[in-house]
């Protein structure tokens, strides 16, 4: 049997499955394990968000194993059909289940009074579920938009509240679906301890993210990426950023942004304290080749990942309307 | 840093504190039941923190210890049981103030949820954490033996570039960044596709490109820049120290 095996640029070696979909601009291109791989049309395939860069026999004589090189996860594929897939996956573990639940105890003659509790948590839940999946709809056409914007210098882009807020609904779900399981087996109070437990997780996730850890909002000015945190604003120029790598499925792309010199980086804070310089050092990571690396999670300021690298190396290049 | 109080003492203030407002509440005459059931988790809380303030002052004294002593070579070194156990109970510090809150507010039963949730959390998190970082190694003539869980792997010592302490003054990790992992993935033990992905996983490279891997505070039981010295003076023996 043959073994395909992928190298993803933001994990590690990793089995898929026999048949590999590749995605190309206009259509999709499948690659079979039962046809010798032709490693310079592998090669080619450079469109789309799936980039195989190369293609090359490894183990012995590469009869059995081909070694394919590409910088993203077909197991977090970008099709609608998978991301539904997904979903429904999903939401059959955390909202199904309880409610199957509800009605095996309701069947078996536990009195509808007693599985109120369970009844309200698990409408909690569900109504989180249903917010997540519309914000997921406005998230993609909010990406759609932003991908087709002509410039995106000179504008402020941060983060919606309706966005902060889908990222808050996960635990509320899970919490809910969980707290239900409980109140159904006849424990309503661990279940409020549950669902309270996970609610502080969702209060607790945006100001983790905004808080400190991630910019708040993002500028793409004619000089640099402008990152405001909520203690510091400090320029990014575009002649120190070495190198832009993006990460994740399309529609959640994160960036890794290699800086040449964070020393300058750190003095253009503002305003010029320590604390400012703290929180930007929080951001900021050593790299290998003695500079910085500046992690930007998907979806930071509102901005769709694939908007801003495409924003981004507009800004290296020089080339965005409205730069010159 | 200076006046700061540290994440042990706040979690040892804030049960201390409230154990004393339900001993008060308890003494008016106010919900004795309920106020009980929150003081046996404020005494946890408080017993957990005190442990992570322990903890802290006989880390230091370890870290100025391990200071002035050379580290063992061709033994496998790992961290105490004690030292382990400081993440698990510094979280139950934290969530029995919360836990309390609830069961006077609420029920017992609802601190008792408080405090399941928070445990099945940590329990999964830690899985993962103990699965993906490296805890245990031991100094060998060739290289460096990292273990993870069901595998060891040996990193030659040319192969080390540089091996860097990270992170905050309460927090540090020693970054070890490699020339290539090719090596590292070649002396994977036992040698299956599984352990080599688990192990490439941890280098952050499996294609023998340059890699680098972070290991966890007091990883191996010793404090973050003894190990990185040691790893140091290791490559330098090794005659890496022209090579930088």
């Amino acid at each position: 049997m043959r073994t395909w095996r992928a190298y993803f640029a933001h994990s590690s070696w990793r089995r898929v499955p026999n048949s590999l979909e590749v995605r190309r601009a206009s259509c999709w291109r499948r690659v079979r394990s039962n046809r010798q791989p032709d490693q310079h049309s592998l090669r080619r395939v450079h469109d789309g968000p799936w980039i195989l860069q190369a293609a090359r026999p490894v183990g012995g004589g590469g009869e059995d194993r081909v070694k394919i090189l590409i910088v993203s996860d077909p197991s977090e594929g970008d099709s609608s059909r998978h991301r539904n897939r997904q979903v429904f996956r999903r939401y059959l573990a955390v909202l199904v289940a309880p409610v199957a639940g509800i009605l095996l105890a309701l069947a078996l003659g536990i009195s509808p009074q007693r599985l109120r509790r369970a009844v309200e948590f698990q409408a909690v839940a569900l109504a989180a579920a249903v917010y997540f999946m519309m914000a997921l709809r406005w998230r993609a056409r909010t990406a759609k938009r932003q991908r087709h914007l002509e410039s995106l210098v000179g504008i402020r882009f941060t983060t919606p509240f309706w966005m902060t807020l889908m990222e808050a609904t996960i635990p509320i779900e899970v919490g809910g679906a969980l707290a239900a399981v409980f109140a159904t087996l006849g424990l309503p109070g661990v279940g409020n301890g549950v669902f309270i437990t996970f609610a502080l997780f969702a209060l607790a996730l945006p100001w983790f993210k905004s808080g400190g850890l991630q910019p708040r909002s993002i500028v793409l000015e004619r000089h640099g990426l402008q990152i405001f945190m909520s203690r510091a604003t400090f320029l990014v120029p575009w002649t120190s950023i070495a190198h832009i790598e993006s990460m994740g499925p399309e529609h959640f792309v994160a960036l890794n942004l290699t800086l040449k010199d964070s020393e300058s980086i750190l003095d253009s804070a503002q305003p010029p304290d320590s604390k400012a310089r703290e929180q930007i050092k929080m951001l900021m990571q050593s790299s290998r080749g003695g500079g910085a690396q500046v992690f930007l999670m998907p979806w930071v300021g509102g901005l769709d990942g694939r908007a801003l690298e495409r924003g981004i190396r507009a800004g290296i290049k020089g080339t965005a309307p409205g730069m010159n | 840093m200076a006046g700061k109080v540290r994440w042990d003492t706040g979690c040892l203030l804030a049960n201390l504190g409230l154990l004393g407002a339900a001993v008060w509440a308890c003494h008016l005459g106010l919900g004795a039941h309920r106020l009980r059931t929150a003081a046996t988790f404020l005494v946890l809380g408080t017993i957990s923190s005190l442990y992570g303030e322990l903890l802290f002052h006989f880390c230091k004294t370890r870290a100025r210890r391990q200071k002035e002593s050379r580290v063992a070579r061709g033994v496998r070194l790992r961290p105490p049981l004690w030292i382990v156990a400081g993440g698990p109970i510094a979280i139950l510090a934290a969530s029995a103030p919360v836990a309390a809150m609830v069961s006077a507010v609420g029920s017992g039963q609802a601190g008792v949820g408080v405090l399941a949730s928070v445990a099945a959390l940590t329990a999964t998190v830690g899985y993962f954490v103990l699965r993906h970082s490296c805890r245990s190694l031991a100094f060998e003539p060739g290289g460096l033996r990292l273990y993870l869980v069901e595998t060891s792997f040996v990193i030659p010592w040319k192969s080390i570039a540089s091996a860097d302490v990270t992170g905050q003054a309460e927090w540090k990790l020693v970054e070890v960044a490699l020339f290539e992992t090719a090596s590292a993935l070649a002396s994977v033990q036992p040698d299956t596709l599984r352990m080599r992905q688990r192990v490439a996983l941890a280098l952050y490279g499996g294609d023998g490109s340059p890699g680098r891997i972070l290991l966890d505070q007091w990883a191996a039981g010793i404090d973050a820049p003894v190990l990185a010295r040691a790893i140091k003076a290791e490559m330098a023996g090794a005659g890496i120290g022209g090579l930088n």
